[in-house]
């Protein structure tokens, strides 16, 4: 029985699409030699292959066969007695057979294949044409309905064999890859599929005629172009997604890759450019989107070159800012945007303002451009494209009169500026702060108008917007208003962070205090729960008056606010309260803590002009309670809870703890808070913290500009800057600084460690501090401040008898002496030499205490870490004995550093080391010096037969030591001599004075041996 | 790699000074001469001569890194007496204890030459010896000057 055609021609159809795709597989041979004698005698043909017969050449041989023995002709293209959809599929048969021939035979020449192409287009009826173009993509069978009530002409068949071709040649080699094909994109890892052909005529419309885009000229060449498109998000597209599922997206186009949507970069910026302005609206939104994306690290899985590299590129950077100059406010919204995402990454800004929480991060945040010479900038000689590689942001300052334009729109123009575009343009203005300051603040206009928004969006504006919107659940968190007090706050922040100047400036010409008292004054557990962004400005208030506390300014108005605080501080003594905490409260109180901490250091430092017994501190010592009671509950709770905001709290808190300890206010507590904090398993807390410091340093996160941009990502790559600033160190000063913070100082092991590695003891780099005295020279000051951090934080180590065990003591003992190799400028500091004599009386105290009979403790000591760099306690000695010689000025401190292992007990070989040395005579300690007792060095008498004759000569036969110069030497070398001395050698000794005959020395020893 | 041209131990650059005082600042009556080009030779001989002096406390030498040739002694000195005084001091003995030896040195090889019949070797010019012997300051010259009398000797 006859199978129904319909049916039989889906069945061929789905067998197609069933083995490879869309692109129907070549006939196989089998069937092309069924059918091949009757259609195109002329044609050479390969031989048939004996391979197995497809489901379609066993239909076509069936077919064959059941027609077999009638009209021959009934099998030609132009019978008309078969039944129309047969006739079809016997013409696509023999098409198809046709291209398998051109394809397979290597010999067949252009020329040939046109003539071919003539002759099937002649015999081909119109409908199986159609099939044969539908046969690809949906969109494949729109195009070719278009094109079928014209006539079929030779050249546009071309083109269609020449797709046909071009898509059987792709999909041979793509057969075995249908699995990978068919996974998401996520699996590509670089290089998107090159979609970025651009047709300028095509685009030519959107321009205005006077332009020369108009005329046909290429507008935008970007170097290394982005091969991809993007959706009006500036997301990337899918190179699989075909037209039709993104047609109400409007990201569908006329060009050649119709099938592929989306747009490219190239395109977006030509319309950005268009005189039409949903056109200019969509591109620039989707413009910063991309950058937006670009910061955040979305496309390094996909695309081989980020987007932000552009930005070097003067035709972009000039689509961005005359973007800024259309008048209407679409186009101003999406412009502010993407200058925002070019300029802002907030994913930084964010960091930034975590780690402000943080102690000792502040001033190293942002790299200061000091080393870009502004005359060159204003040079007209200099071109834009040089300054782009310079600094991007200098560019918009210094030549795209950007701050001219916002000035304009912000004071001129208000109406024009949405809540959006402010938004936007307070977040550039935040970074032009960073950048340059002064130039800032010359645009005081701007500045008025920024105040203002400050004044204006008082709570009851803040609570209205939040209020307004709290029918909804989501756009709660969207407080527009205080998005924009929170941004105008941050950029006085910013400029009061700045310089001393600046900040005097900005409290002159603007009143801002009376405000953040407002906010902080406002009970925010009240009424603004919902709205965390409202939260955000009472966070910002506090590191406004906080930065502004660290100059000496805004003293007088915590009197005011002095009240509020105290009740919300008792309010979270309560343990209950503790245990409903909630992120912000955490916040809050790191942030209160830091600013009571401010004022302690504001009294601490007596600004000019400000009274320092002020009752402030009165106020302040009121608190300390408070503040002592919750740190102690948090840090209970701080190992079960390892939220940002309770080590943020206990890290505050015990910096504010430290402060007061120092100033001498909480000294009946400090047992209390060692107990509490010894504990803590610091190294534990630290680690998560450094978890969260490390978000400037880790790659997926951190801010992506080129280097030439200035940012947090320039400043960790570059090293001249890191080792002048220690930004890098920023993850390490990071969570040390808070365990360091958290027992007293600013500086712990680790810290110790590094610092010591960084100046001194790591050998590499020690070369470079001694060897050039130029670099220390240079360095000094931050030398002499490190160390001396160092010394505090050792003392009370000492102090607190944290060291317990000798080997503890003595890599304490070998830290401290390194600060003499690094040379007399440092420990001949009056502060530094004070330091290494209150530490030497208690390492003296300490060492008397622990070792006892303890035979040899120096040279049986094994270094631990961090002192890697020291082979052997003897090495080490030997080496700080040629330091003696060398730069010691007879300094009592060194010596009595140097006399301290040479405790009774100890090794022959260290004490010669000592002894021996030409440099003995610099030791000019007295008997009773308070550096070092003469008990220490005598509390045994010397047994050993070499050494003992060593001291005899020192004291007899050179005039090395003698009683006035060496006190302290000459009654040591004496006490072991006159009772350690066997009497034959002390005979011999006598016979020695009397042949010498010097009349110094032997009055000394007339006084030594009495009788003689 | 690293190394520094041979003639760099030497060779003084031009405008260069000798010596360079620097007083210092913590300590009282205390400088810090740095040497250029000169090594260990000359610290230690300083050093030692300085100490010889009652009125000097301290006296100590140090080379930074052994291919920087510069030599820093530090001198420390009694009240009322100037470091730089002590090192004048100092060098002006080294001169005259050089010469001595130089002198005696010469005395001893002439009488040892005539003693075993040989001819006495013209006189070195009168440039002030390191203790081994050497030229100060001609130290690439000496080699030079030798093989030049061979030749002509041979010659």
């Amino acid at each position: 029985m006859e199978p129904d055609p319909d049916v039989k021609l889906e069945k061929i159809r789905s067998k197609f699409i069933s083995t490879s795709g869309p692109v129907p597989p070549k006939p196989t041979p089998n069937a092309r030699q069924n059918v091949s004698g009757d259609s195109t005698e002329s044609t050479p043909r390969p031989k048939p292959k004996t391979k197995s017969k497809s489901i379609f050449a066993q239909r076509m041989a069936q077919k064959a066969e059941n027609k077999k023995g009638g009209s021959s002709t009934r099998l030609s293209s132009s019978n008309v007695d078969i039944t129309a959809h047969d006739k079809m599929a016997m013409e696509i048969q023999t098409l198809m057979q046709n291209i398998g021939v051109i394809s397979a035979n290597e010999t067949v020449t252009s020329g040939d294949i046109i003539k071919m192409r003539e002759n099937m287009m002649k015999s081909m009826n119109r409908s199986s044409l159609e099939f044969l173009k539908g046969r690809g993509s949906k969109k494949d069978i729109q195009r070719v309905k278009t094109d079928s009530n014209e006539k079929c002409e030779p050249g546009s068949m071309a083109k269609i064999s020449k797709t046909e071709s071009e898509t059987q040649a792709r999909s041979e080699p793509d057969i075995g890859k249908n699995v990978v094909e068919n996974l998401p994109l996520s699996l590509q890892v670089k290089g998107v599929p090159h979609m970025n052909s651009l047709e300028i005529p095509k685009l030519e419309w959107t321009m205005n005629p006077d332009d020369d885009f108009g005329k046909g000229e290429t507008p935008t060449t970007v170097p290394g172009d982005i091969q991809a498109r993007f959706d009006l998000n500036g997301s990337l597209m899918d190179p699989k997604v075909s037209s039709d599922s993104t047609w109400l997206q409007g990201l569908h186009h006329h060009g050649d890759e119709m099938d592929k949507p989306g747009y490219t970069f190239e395109e977006l910026l030509i319309y950005a450019r268009s005189t039409t302005v949903s056109q200019r609206g969509f591109a620039l939104h989707a413009l910063a989107g991309i950058f937006k994306n670009s910061h955040e690290g979305v496309y390094d899985a996909a695309l081989s070159i980020n987007p932000l590299n552009l930005l070097t590129n003067v035709d972009v950077i000039s689509v961005i800012r005359k973007s800024l100059d259309f008048d209407d406010m679409v186009t101003l919204d999406a412009s502010f945007a993407c200058l925002a995402d070019v300029m802002f990454p907030t994913t930084e800004e964010e960091c930034y303002d975590i780690v402000y929480l943080f102690p000792n991060a502040k001033p190293f945040l942002w790299h200061k451009v000091t080393n870009v010479n502004r005359d060159v900038v204003k040079d007209p000689a200099t071109r834009d494209h040089q300054i782009l590689t310079m600094d991007l942001l200098l560019f918009f300052i210094e030549r795209s009169h950007l701050l001219d334009r916002i000035e304009y729109l912000l004071v001129d123009r208000p109406e024009r500026v949405s809540q959006a575009v402010e938004i936007n343009i307070l977040r550039v203005l935040i970074r032009i702060a960073r950048h340059s300051p002064d130039i800032l603040l010359q645009s005081s206009r701007t500045l008025d108008r920024v105040c203002k928004i400050v004044m204006t969006g008082n709570w009851s504006a803040i609570s209205a917007a939040s209020g307004a919107r709290s029918s909804g659940t989501d756009v709660v968190k969207n407080n527009p208003v205080a998005i924009s007090v929170w941004l105008a706050l941050k950029t006085f922040r910013v400029l009061v962070e700045s310089s001393l100047e600046n900040c005097s400036l900005v409290h002159s010409r603007y009143d801002i205090m009376p405000f953040i008292l407002t906010y902080l004054a406002t009970d925010y557990r009240y009424g603004l729960q919902s709205s965390s962004h409202a939260k955000l400005v009472i966070l910002e208030s506090f590191r406004f008056w906080c930065s502004s506390l660290d100059l000496g300014f805004g003293i007088s108005e915590f009197n005011t606010i002095f009240p509020v605080l105290a009740i919300n501080l008792r309010h979270f003594c309560d343990a209950d309260a503790l245990k409903n905490i909630v992120g912000f409260d955490g916040y809050y109180l790191a942030h209160l803590f830091h600013f009571l901490r401010c004022i302690l250091h504001c009294g601490e430092r007596g600004f000019e002009g400000i009274p320092t017994p002020t009752s402030a501190w009165s106020m302040v010592k009121d608190m300390e309670f408070f503040v002592l009671t919750i740190t102690m509950n948090v840090l209970q709770i701080l190992t079960a809870n390892r939220e940002d905001w309770a080590l943020a709290v206990a890290g505050k808190g015990l910096e504010f703890l430290t402060t007061a300890l120092k100033l001498g206010q909480l000294e009946h507590r400090k047992s209390a808070i060692m107990e509490h904090v010894r504990h803590l398993d610091l190294s534990d807390v630290t680690h998560s913290l450094q978890q969260h410091s490390i978000i400037l340093n880790m790659s997926k996160i951190r801010s992506r500009y080129p280097s030439n941009y200035v940012s947090s990502s320039a400043i960790l790559t570059s090293t001249e800057f890191t080792f002048h600033y220690g930004c890098s160190k920023c993850a390490i000063k990071y969570p040390s600084a808070f365990s360091l913070h958290s027992l007293q100082s600013r500086y712990d092991f680790i810290p110790w460690t590094v610092k010591a590695n960084r100046t001194k003891v790591d050998p590499s780099s020690s070369r470079r501090y001694s060897k050039n005295p130029a670099d220390l020279k240079k360095f000094l000051p931050l030398v002499i401040q490190e160390t001396r951090s160092c010394l505090y934080f050792m003392q009370f180590l000492l102090l607190e008898s944290i060291f317990t065990s000798s080997g503890d003591l003595i890599s304490c003992y070998i830290h401290i002496t390194q600060i003499f190799s690094m040379g007399e400028d440092v420990f001949l500091e009056p502060s530094i030499e004070l330091l290494l004599g209150n530490i030497l009386k208690l390492l003296v105290s300490l060492l008397e205490a622990t070792f006892g009979k303890e035979p040899k403790p120096f040279t049986s000591f094994k270094p631990g870490p961090g002192l890697e760099h020291v082979a052997t306690f003897k090495d080490y000695y030997g080496e700080l004995v040629k330091e003696f010689e060398s730069v010691s000025y007879c300094s009592n401190i060194f010596s009595a550093y140097l006399l301290l292992p040479l405790i009774p007990t100890e090794s022959r070989e260290t004490k010669l080391l000592f002894w021996s040395m030409q440099g003995l005579q610099f030791v000019r300690l007295e008997l009773n010096n308070r550096l070092i007792p003469p008990d220490y060095l005598t509390t045994e008498v010397e047994t050993d037969r070499a050494l003992l004759q060593l001291y005899t000569i020192l004291l007899v036969k050179t005039s090395t030591i003698n009683r006035n110069n060496n006190e302290l030497l000459f009654h040591v070398l004496d006490y072991h001599v006159t009772r350690g001395l066997p009497v034959e050698d002390m005979q011999k000794v006598m016979k020695l004075i009397v042949t010498i005959c010097y009349g110094n020395i032997l009055q000394d020893w007339n006084n030594l041996i009495p009788g003689f | 790699m690293n190394v520094p041209p041979s003639f760099d131990t030497f060779l003084l650059p031009e405008g260069q000074p000798k010596i360079e005082a620097i007083p210092e600042t913590n300590v009282a009556n205390a400088c810090k001469f740095i040497f250029h080009r000169e090594d260990h030779t000359i610290g230690c001989l300083v050093r030692a001569q300085l100490l010889k002096n009652p009125k000097v406390l301290f006296a100590g030498y140090k080379t930074n890194n052994p291919f920087e040739s510069q030599v820093i002694v530090r001198v420390q000195t009694v009240g009322g007496y100037a470091p730089i005084d002590a090192m004048k001091e100092a060098i002006n003995d080294l001169l005259c204890e050089l010469a001595w030896v130089h002198e005696q040195f010469q005395q001893e090889t002439s009488e040892f030459l005539i003693k075993n019949g040989g001819c006495v070797p013209p006189p070195i010019p009168s440039t002030i010896g390191t203790p081994d012997g050497t030229p100060l300051g001609s130290v690439d010259r000496a080699p030079s000057d030798s093989v030049d009398r061979a030749s002509s000797g041979s010659i």
